[in-house]
């Protein structure tokens, strides 16, 4: 009896522990979470900076200042001491979000949360993300002195990782059951490479070719057009392009227009509105006579942030910015002589190819007149809680075939990747660069190796150059090359060669006194080579270029109304012909909405209730022209809302504005009733919720914690105007990642937020301490620090020593 | 009670001890050897321990917790859920450290009562 009673407390005491000390699905390990000494209770704290640390990888000791927005300021008495720290301080304040991206990057993600990121992770292998990553991190490894800076952040990431006991990890190590690998500099390449997929890895090749196929030509060029003509380019339309003289361009081959292959799903895309604006003017249009420039990248809204402000000092240089953590420099920034910011220049770079195998082995593949060898990756994908995953991705010369009998397209079909994204690069040296660069050469010197994603790279200095260089590389292609999907038999398909550097579209010092990028179209149509991508920006563009047209200088507060100017440009093209196409219909239920939504100034004020009426009645407007795309079997892209407007405006009778759903034959103005009914039914059972209509309220804009949006690490219904399309690009999930306008004066002054905070770390008070100033559409001071010596705004320092 | 009150003390001051270097399950170790050397009668084998280390733990965490405003605690006692609640938050904590200072006892006791 004693016996038993033994060796039952005893197994149900170890049973329990074992229990309690492993995540069970979404759970986590129940008792080392809730432990005090081991749990989330050891997160449960804000930072406060070491006076000193001993670090063995320095060589030298190292300053890190901290202000009251725990930015580091850090001064090193050399390069690598500069890159060991900034990884190191990186990895103290954001290693998790480091992993994470990398793991999603490599698609690896059901390593950490099991068997629903499978899919996404096949995506990731077949994209040949990590194919791409090794390309570049060998370029760069190539190139000694930035070998050693990559080695040298790697190694301060790895110091830090080795300095972590266990209940020091982030809370999400904790929450997900798994612990910090070692880093790499394969794993800066990842991150790169990350970014490269958000803002470089769109397309609708496939989109178009089946839009191609099931309404022809003609309905394609008129709901998808090149070129746009109201539209303000990059380069300001006065560039006459005639002292390139005769270009090369390749011939287009004979059917490269056509619908060679229907496809049903395909791979989801990067969100269509990551994007951004900059702008920058030079002295004489500046109102304290120095240059200003500015910039807001539009990313989607997360935490912890995707920047993660530093400035790094060493003896040859003093830079302060927005860094990515994971990659080294700054991206986004300014030093003493100058300032860069960076816009999407969007560009189609991604290809695809219908291969064609030899037999079912899939050996080989028709190239030509010849068969080509196929090269087999076996993909593991680890998976938590389950066994591991193998894929077999094919690669051909031109990139993986993504898309083939087991992996969505249309089950049957092998289509291969042609992607930038996948060339050798030094992408990291490009901001090393800027970081360094004090003059307009320079800043052209750092650009000119960049090749992808390709950028706007807007650049202002004391010297007193405005500039910008479209960067990239950039396929020289035919004639609605990579459009379509292409014969990857034919040879003359292939990319040819890339557009000479020199040729990349660029301006310096315009008479306009301005230079501006809103994702647009990078030029007008006289520039000599092949332009195509979807998803040109229509709106912003015209609204910033139009401010620097409207009046002679520019100050520092004008930049900071710019950002956070809510004109509704779209409302005010649509807005007045919806009224009077809905005014026959109003009747007692709807009057109260028409008669705000007809006085509403076209602005996206936080409390302007016309704006959320125009949103709710566009989005359902919207939806109701498209249906026959939307329920399509085929995948399919919608046409923008810019040719949306023009279509209803100018083809208001167009087959497309009928409802497959109703009998009657709908035109343009029946459907703007239809969808202002709609709306009306809508926004009446949201006001029953008891919510406001208010815009912000309305809109409802997030900040989601990278792990799905987990709500407990979210922050919801942040006060702020603005939406996509307008200059404030505030959306619900998405906008203005990092604001800073930098003032070129003897001594350069900054101001900079972000939607987010310094730390990763939910438990902490910096971990979305400026969430509430970016919403208001104020700026922290950027203090930079001309040399070592603290100011009376610094609150911190910790002193390393080798 | 005098003997609960001793128990509690070493249980309290052995799982101080023992979790500067166990993982989280050292309060079971704590609490196991401290009833094979004081025997506790019926039920309190097991409800002392749960009060002495599930109210170790609930100090533990309110300590560590509120010298940062709570900030993390507010978050997870919205991801657990419980509805926001600091208070709950930890009380749950408390209560897991608890049930298994009680499973600790409960074996340190009959591991006594074999040998014995």
């Amino acid at each position: 009896m004693k016996l038993i009673k033994f060796i039952f407390s005893a197994a149900l005491t170890l049973f329990l522990v074992y229990a309690a000390n492993r995540g069970w699905g979404t759970l986590p390990a129940l008792g080392n979470f809730m432990s005090p000494q081991t749990g989330f209770w050891q997160n449960d704290q804000s930072e406060s900076p070491e006076a000193t640390m001993q670090l063995n990888g320095l060589r030298s000791e190292v300053t890190v200042h901290y202000d009251s927005e725990l930015i580091p300021h850090i001064f090193a008495q050399n390069d690598e001491d500069l890159y060991y720290t900034q990884g190191y301080i990186t990895a103290m304040h954001r290693l998790w979000q480091m992993e994470f991206q990398t793991y999603a990057a490599a698609g690896r993600l059901s390593e950490i949360i099991g068997e629903k990121a499978i899919e996404y992770d096949r995506g990731q292998r077949r994209k040949g993300m990590v194919f791409g990553a090794q390309n570049a991190i060998n370029e760069m490894l190539k190139d000694p002195v930035l070998s050693k800076r990559l080695y040298a952040y790697s190694d301060g990431v790895n110091d830090y990782i080795a300095s972590l006991t266990p209940e020091q990890y982030p809370v999400e190590y904790k929450l997900l059951g798994y612990a910090p690998e070692t880093w790499q500099p394969e794993k800066s390449a990842l991150l790169l490479m990350y970014m490269t997929d958000m803002l470089a890895g769109r397309d609708e090749d496939l989109e178009n070719t089946n839009f191609l196929s099931l309404f022809g030509r003609e309905t394609f060029d008129l709901l998808f057009p090149d070129f746009i003509a109201d539209q303000d380019p990059v380069i300001p339309r006065e560039r006459d392009w005639s002292d390139f003289g005769k270009v090369e361009r390749p011939e287009s081959p004979e059917g490269v227009s056509k619908a060679i292959v229907q496809t049903q799903e395909v791979l989801e895309k990067p969100d269509p509105d990551n994007g951004s604006n900059n702008w920058a003017v030079d002295a004489e249009h500046s109102e304290s006579g120095n240059p200003l420039l500015a910039n807001d990248p539009h990313l989607g809204l997360n935490l912890p942030s995707i920047w993660y402000v530093m400035q790094l000092s060493a003896p040859d240089h003093n830079v302060m910015g927005a860094t990515l953590p994971g990659a080294l420099g700054v991206i986004i920034g300014f030093n003493d002589r100058i300032a860069w910011g960076v816009t999407n220049a969007t560009r189609d770079v991604k290809d695809w190819y219908r291969i064609e195998f030899e037999d079912e082995s899939k050996k080989r593949y028709r190239y030509g007149d010849q068969w080509r060898d196929i090269r087999e990756v076996v993909e593991t994908i680890k998976v938590k809680g389950a066994n591991p995953v193998l894929d077999t991705v094919r690669y051909t010369h031109y990139g993986p075939i993504t898309y083939d009998e087991n992996f969505k397209g249309n089950g049957r079909e092998n289509l291969a990747m042609k992607w930038i994204g996948h060339l050798p690069n030094s992408n990291q040296n490009t901001f090393l660069g800027l970081n360094r660069a004090k003059n307009y050469e320079e800043y052209v010197a750092a650009v000119s190796t960049y090749t992808a994603p390709a950028q706007n790279f807007i650049f202002a200095s004391k010297d007193n150059d405005i500039a910008l260089w479209i960067q990239g590389k950039i396929a020289n292609k035919f004639n609605e090359q990579g459009k379509f999907v292409m014969d990857g038999t034919n040879p003359q398909n292939e990319w040819q060669s890339f557009i000479p550097q020199e040729h990349n579209p660029h301006v310096r010092n315009p008479e306009r006194g301005f230079v501006s990028s809103a994702n647009q179209h990078p030029t007008d149509e006289n520039y000599p080579y092949y332009v195509y991508d979807p998803t040109y920006e229509t709106y912003r563009n015209r609204v910033i270029n139009d401010y620097f047209r409207s009046k002679e200088k520019f100050s520092v507060k004008d930049f900071k109304d710019l950002h956070n100017n809510n004109y509704n440009l779209k409302a005010a093209e649509i807005l007045p012909t919806f009224l009077s196409m809905i005014e026959p219909e109003v009747n007692n239920s709807s009057e109260a909405y028409y008669s705000t939504l007809s006085s509403w100034d076209y602005y996206n004020h936080t409390d302007a209730i016309g704006a959320s009426i125009f949103e709710a009645l566009w989005d359902e407007y919207y939806k109701m022209v498209w249906d026959e795309l939307i329920e399509s079997e085929l995948a399919l892209q919608l046409p923008d809302s810019y040719q949306t407007i023009w279509l209803t405006k100018y083809h208001a009778d167009h087959s497309f504005f009928d409802l497959k759903s109703t009998s009657e034959t709908e035109d343009a103005s029946a459907l703007a009733r239809l969808a202002f009914k709609e709306a009306v039914k809508k926004l009446d059972a949201y006001k029953k919720t008891g919510k406001s209509l208010d815009w912000a309220a309305y809109k409802g804009t997030q900040v989601g914690h990278l792990l799905q949006a987990l709500p407990a690490f979210s922050r919801f219904d942040i006060p702020i105007g603005g939406n996509k399309s307008i200059v404030n690009a505030t959306s619900k999930t998405h906008g203005p990642s990092w604001r800073m306008i930098v003032e070129l004066s003897s001594e350069t002054k900054a101001m900079g937020v972000y939607p987010g905070g310094q730390s990763g770390n939910p438990g902490s008070r910096y971990y979305d301490s400026m969430i509430d100033t970016w919403a208001a559409g104020d700026y922290y001071e950027l203090i930079y620090l001309p040399n070592a010596q603290p100011t009376s705004a610094i609150t911190s320092t910790t002193q390393l020593k080798p | 009670m005098k003997r609960i009150l001793i128990h509690s003390l070493l249980s309290i001051g052995l799982a101080l001890l023992l979790q500067s270097f166990t993982p989280w399950w050292g309060v079971v170790i704590a609490t196991a050897i401290s009833s094979y050397f004081i025997r506790l009668k019926g039920s309190s084998v097991f409800f002392s321990p749960l009060l002495s280390i599930g109210l170790l733990w609930a100090i533990q965490a309110y300590s560590i917790s509120s010298s940062n405003d709570f900030i993390l605690a507010e978050k997870i006692a919205v991801l657990l859920p419980l509805n926001g609640s600091v208070g709950a938050l930890i009380a749950v904590t408390g209560l897991v450290g608890g049930i298994f200072g009680g499973l600790g006892s409960l074996s340190g006791r009959s591991l006594k009562v074999l040998v014995s």
